[in-house]
């Protein structure tokens, strides 16, 4: 087993902060002097091969988990290792670089992933350019098979990614995120604003995908039907901390802390 | 009394220093030249002069030129390869008015080119300046057109984004769309664009003998790549790079390895040399 | 192959206040290796959640469960989240009544994904009785005994040394539990451990080694 992703302690928080600030067990914002923390002590690991979730309503601190593990937050204090590399605050050249060949990410819109200008082959094969692939016929082929591998009609692969229906385009985002091949895949609530049928679709392409190439995972989800459908080991984080930890259906059947209780206890179905 | 007496007799009364410029102005010039000669392909701002030439139309070469000529210089100037249109006579006329240099058309003679759009036919030397108008100084403003970002993205060579636009040209219509400008890799690593000159001449500019400089005076940039460095073209690996190709030879020297374009004189159009010089020198060696 | 000792769990039911229910009161039991264990006793006396914890579906709060041989065995109520899940995919099968449906994916392919080919799953599916023209379907639609066919070829779609089955055989009509019970003999004697929970403790012979009854929460002597 070897570890993709540590995250040792991580706290991250917008504003000046106090003395006073983030007791044990305090509100998420300081009533001192207003700073917000996003996330506190966070602390979990992601090994080769692992599917984690992260459950959590809105200023859960979900959100601002997954992008300390993008690399697109530093966080205040705690360590972030990728590969047993240790990448907090990292930048530049570098980052860039981890960004292209060692986590993939899936967005929550499209926009936010994409540019929806590209043709879907283009934004597949960005990740590949950005990581020095300089062969038009291997992007072009390495592009075809993630299209294919994603369902996407293959003659729409040099279609401009504007065209393409919601669902199709979370499709453009999984197979951009895996062109580089990444030991990691971060999902950000990959199936919110698609139908219901959609959104089967997508988490059954994703579940397949983890079982073949046994990709890491870091899910991150409200909806506890997503989180069972892709991960094994679950997250509960409230007000910016984790509440409780474990694998997906203990959490699931046997939840213990209040908050999780409830979580699981609110859902349709 | 022309205009040219006036200068020349009013020069210093008037506040005319040699070549046009105040000293100072020509002293920014010249240091940020250093600078971008140092860091080759690397774009450096200076504090671009107003002037006599509407920005947009060769004000940053001309001032790039008027700092780094001297007495003793022979000056060239083209615009689109020729000597004899009327922004490359506008130009020269300023510049011999206030400099009193000798000026040539043979472009084996000139020690100074300033030219727009093409790099003269005729093989160059060691010893020799070119200096090329920029329209437009950033290759990234294709990618974004906000400096913020591209000053960024040429800071860390993420040229990514430059590549993605080859790709999606290939794609959407099989070659490359760069008719001019075509983004050229130099040699540390940075991106630049070497101005409007067709695919024709990019290969001029690789180890080339003579010494580079670009000027863009409305962006206030100058940029520059030293003699014999290594300047290539962005290419897939597996589609080289292409020059336009001549489907006639030229219709005034009969010339087939020369970049023609399009006359319309005497009621017809033709292709001829776009170099006229160098299409003329053919014709009276083709005459003896 | 399995140990239990003073296992106990309780509830807390937060939403109810903050209610207590103890559940497990401290189980003693051991499985052998070829051997069936039947867990009976009326509802709400613990059995399932016996088996929850020992799959870790459900967290104990004291106690010890060693899986494996003894000298070679693991506190699966210790063990780390990482090795539960591989002591899952090798050592430990769950047979329930219930089914986690997995939208669009076939009955086949869902016992491919326990862990045997495509063929074997087929096989499998076979031999449990699931008919032919519903290997291809998403169970969603399953009855509730087409579902325990299901969920009994996924435990069995690999070798695992332990099996526990959750009134497997509840939905089925007599005929095929008995080809099923014949299945688990058939595992018990290749060296299978079984504990089985059931509601009415099947009389057919050769299944069945040892019964045990659970009341409140502890096996009764």
């Amino acid at each position: 087993m070897t570890s993709i992703l540590e995250v040792v302690d991580v706290s991250v928080r917008y504003g000046v902060g106090c003395e006073r600030c983030a007791p044990a067990d305090g509100p998420a914002r300081c009533p001192v002097c207003g700073s917000v923390w996003a996330c506190r002590g966070l602390s979990f690991d992601v090994d080769s091969g692992d599917v984690m979730g992260i459950v959590g309503e809105s200023g859960s601190g979900k959100s601002t988990a997954l992008a300390c593990a993008n690399l697109d937050l530093v966080p205040l204090s705690g360590r972030v290792r990728l590969l047993g590399e240790d990448v907090t605050g990292i930048g530049g050249a570098r980052r860039r670089e981890l960004r292209a060949e060692a986590l993939g990410i899936v967005c929550q819109t499209p926009a936010q992933g994409l540019d929806l200008d590209l043709t879907a082959g283009g934004n597949v094969v960005s990740r590949m350019l950005a990581a020095g692939a300089r062969g038009y016929e291997a992007l072009r082929r390495r592009a075809s098979e993630l299209v294919q591998a994603t369902e996407l009609p293959l003659e729409r692969m040099d279609a401009v990614t504007s065209t393409f229906s919601g669902g199709m385009q979370q499709r453009v985002q999984v197979a951009r995120a895996l062109a580089t091949r990444p030991p990691i895949l971060l999902l950000d609530e990959p199936t919110s604003g698609l139908d219901v049928s959609v959104q089967v679709r997508l988490l059954d392409l994703l579940r397949r995908i983890q079982l073949e190439t046994q990709v890491a995972m870091l899910v991150v989800s409200h909806d506890l039907g997503v989180i069972r459908m892709l991960a094994d080991r679950l997250l509960v984080m409230r007000q910016g901390r984790i509440v409780e930890r474990g694998l997906t259906d203990q959490l699931l059947n046997d939840p213990r802390h209040p908050y999780t209780q409830l979580l699981v206890s609110s859902q349709l179905s | 009394m022309t205009l040219r007496d006036l200068l020349l007799k009013e020069r210093p009364a008037a506040g005319y220093g040699f070549a046009y410029m105040d000293r100072p102005s020509k002293r920014e010039v010249r240091r940020a030249l250093l600078k971008a000669v140092c860091i080759p392909g690397h774009q450096v701002p200076f504090a671009s002069r107003e002037m006599p030439v509407a920005r947009g139309w060769g004000s940053g070469g001309l001032q790039v030129t008027l700092s780094v000529l001297t007495p003793e210089d022979t000056l060239k100037v083209i615009d689109q390869g020729a000597d004899d249109s009327m922004n490359a006579i506008a130009i020269r006329e300023l510049v011999q008015a206030t400099t009193n240099v000798k000026t040539t058309t043979d472009a084996r003679e000139a020690t100074l080119i300033q030219t727009r759009h093409r790099i003269p036919e005729d093989e160059l030397h060691e010893g020799q300046v070119m200096v090329f108008q920029v329209p437009i100084a950033d290759p990234l403003r294709i990618v974004d057109s906000r400096p913020s970002v591209t000053r960024r993205l040429h800071a860390e060579r993420d040229y990514a984004p430059v590549w993605l636009y080859l790709y999606e040209d290939l794609v959407q219509v099989g070659h490359s769309s760069f008719t001019h400008s075509y983004p050229v890799e130099v040699e540390g690593g940075y991106v630049m664009s070497p101005t409007p000159i067709p695919r024709h001449d990019v290969d001029r500019l690789d180890r080339a003998p003579f010494l580079s400089l670009f000027g863009a005076g409305r962006e206030a940039i100058v940029y520059a790549v030293p003699p014999y460095t290594r300047v290539r073209p962005l290419v897939f690996s597996d589609r080289p790079f292409e020059r336009e190709r001549m489907t006639v030879p030229c219709a005034l020297c009969g010339s087939a390895d020369t970049y023609l374009v399009e006359d319309e004189g005497h009621g017809q159009t033709r292709m001829v040399c776009s170099d006229t010089d160098h299409c003329r020198r053919r014709r009276e060696e083709a005459c003896r | 192959m399995l140990r239990v000792i003073d296992l106990r769990k309780r509830y807390v039911r937060h939403l109810l206040g903050g209610r207590v229910e103890e559940v497990l009161r401290g189980v003693d039991l051991e499985v052998d290796a070829g051997e069936c264990l039947v867990v009976t006793g009326p509802s709400g006396s613990g059995k399932s959640t016996l088996l929850r914890c020992i799959y870790r579906q459900a967290l104990p709060d004291s106690g010890s469960i060693l899986l494996g041989p003894p000298g070679d065995s693991i506190d699966l109520a210790a063990a780390s989240e990482r090795e539960v899940l591989e002591r899952r995919r090798t050592t430990v099968g769950l047979v329930t009544q219930f089914l986690d449906v997995v939208p669009r994916v076939g009955a086949a392919d869902l016992v491919a994904q326990a862990g045997c080919s495509a063929q074997e799953a087929r096989r499998l599916l076979d031999r449990v009785g699931l008919p032919g023209d519903l290997h291809d379907v998403p169970p969603a639609t399953f009855s509730g005994g087409q579902r325990q066919l299901l969920n009994l070829a996924r435990a069995l779609a690999r070798p695992r040394p332990l099996l526990l089955l959750d009134e497997a055989t509840a939905s089925l009509d007599p005929s095929r539990r008995h080809a099923v019970l014949r299945m688990l003999e058939e595992k018990k004697h290749a060296g299978t451990a079984l504990l089985a929970v059931f509601h009415d403790v099947p009389t057919a012979a050769g299944v069945v080694d040892r019964v045990v009854t659970m009341r409140e929460g502890r096996i009764a002597a």
